[in-house]
């Protein structure tokens, strides 16, 4: 693929002269968590071209309890989470050969798919009003999206992520955490908090923009 | 044409993680599909939900969830005409093409042909209502008419798909996204030379608030 190609042909790609380079722990957790996304995303392909259910077994055993661990945090209960998180592996399933891994990290493809089914079952909960299905409203890959450099190395460097969580001052990691995992408000968070509702959204765009940063300095 | 207004960075993150509802979803979706900066920065908020997902202390599976995941896989390969609807692609009819992807979806039929005229420059389709009292619909500003001075009970979210529109607080062209709340009270005009489209999504309905307005807030009540 055209993207394929431009990526790696620009100058310093994975090369020494790569500015992740200069930080010689990000490298290693670079190499460990990029061996990890390679074998992932290689089950996907074979659970597409050729249903393999080994390979998908990888995929269930690895994903399978973070994605209930995902529907509990969000308040679903033990049977709910179960039945959740197989609606989410089934759809992986029968979804593997719309992935594409130059779009996206394994995991970002299946935080998309379980994130949809918790929405979904959240609408359903409250009524019959559906405006159009949930992944109409949540695509889950941009058709016509090509990734730009800074995505496309995003992509790659998925491992980086722990250790910019880790560089955020704990309040700003605080509210990103309870902003992806609770169901709640930013103005509930804010309450949970005892803090007002501009604090949560201010420690939210700094923390944005710190991990862009990060993410684009590399 | 570039554009320049965005939702925050909360307002995506709100919608990335799924704490959103979907009439505001359909909006930022809509806004989304036709603004690369923010389709970037959804990518990376995305990336961001995928990587916290991977750091979540796993959660013991059931015992038997290995062996229902395969029965279902099993039954599944029987019967694949049973898979769940992926997300259709959509004709482009020659109706709905130039809507975003969500809009083409919500209008197959492209444009909606009712429309109810709120002032002299100033007419409403009503796309959808929702249970919660939220209304979703087309508002059209003709060139250079105003829109009468008013202000919101809940947040309105305003989308332009076509043409462009100013108020106290800025110029808004194709593609910009703007949320107002009941802070804010304006009056947007349509330029001179062009007819303003604009998805709007409003949590209740709208209060005119200018001499003109008070007279149409009943009517503007009994359309909402």
């Amino acid at each position: 693929m055209a993207s394929n190609n431009n990526r790696e042909s620009r100058p310093g790609y994975n090369g020494a002269s790569s500015p992740a380079a200069r930080f010689a722990p990000r490298m290693v957790v670079n190499n460990v968590d990029k061996g990890k996304a390679d074998t992932f995303a290689a089950c996907l392909e074979r659970v597409a071209r050729d249903r393999c259910t080994d390979s998908f077994a990888t995929l269930f055993n690895y994903f399978g309890p973070r994605i209930k661990a995902y529907f509990v945090r969000l308040g679903a209960d033990a049977a709910s989470a179960e039945e959740l998180t197989q609606d989410t592996m089934l759809l992986v399933w029968r979804r593997a050969e719309t992935y594409q891994s130059s779009k996206a990290g394994v995991s970002t493809w299946m935080f998309t798919i379980a994130r949809n089914r918790y929405i979904d079952a959240k609408c359903r909960r409250i009524g019959p009003t559906e405006l159009l299905p949930v992944d109409d409203l949540w695509p889950v890959l941009e058709d016509d999206a090509m990734p730009t450099d800074e995505q496309a190395d995003l992509i790659l460097r998925g491992g980086e992520l722990r250790l910019s969580m880790a560089q955020l001052p704990p309040a700003q990691a605080e509210v990103i955490e309870k902003a992806y995992f609770e169901d709640k408000s930013h103005q509930e968070i804010a309450t949970e908090l005892g803090v007002p509702v501009g604090t949560v959204k201010s420690r939210i765009r700094l923390a944005l923009q710190r991990l862009h940063a990060s993410f684009a300095q590399g | 044409m570039a554009v320049t207004h965005h939702p925050h960075a909360d307002w995506l993150l709100a919608y990335a993680s799924g704490h959103m509802p979907s009439a505001q979803a359909l909006a930022t979706a809509a806004h989304v599909a036709t603004c690369a900066v923010c389709r970037q920065q959804l990518s990376s908020l995305n990336a961001l939900g995928g990587g916290l997902l991977e750091q979540l202390p796993p959660t013991t599976l059931a015992s038997d969830s290995w062996q229902k995941m395969l029965r279902r896989l099993e039954q599944d390969k029987r019967e694949p005409e049973q898979a769940a609807p992926a997300p259709v692609s959509v004709s482009r009819t020659a109706h709905s093409r130039g809507l975003p992807p969500p809009l083409q979806k919500l209008l197959p039929d492209g444009l909606p042909r009712k429309w109810t005229r709120l002032s002299t420059s100033l007419k409403q389709a009503t796309l959808k209502e929702l249970p919660d009292g939220t209304l979703i619909a087309l508002h059209h500003i003709r060139a250079g008419g105003k829109v009468p001075q008013h202000t919101h009970e809940g947040t309105e979210i305003t989308l332009v798909l076509n043409g462009s529109f100013s108020d106290q607080r800025g110029l808004y062209q194709d593609g910009d996204f703007l949320v107002v709340d009941e802070t804010v009270d304006h009056t947007p005009t349509a330029v001179q030379n062009e007819d303003c489209l604009c998805l709007t999504v409003q949590s209740a309905p709208l209060r005119l608030t200018g001499p003109i307005g008070r007279w149409f807030n009943p009517l503007i009540r009994a359309l909402s």
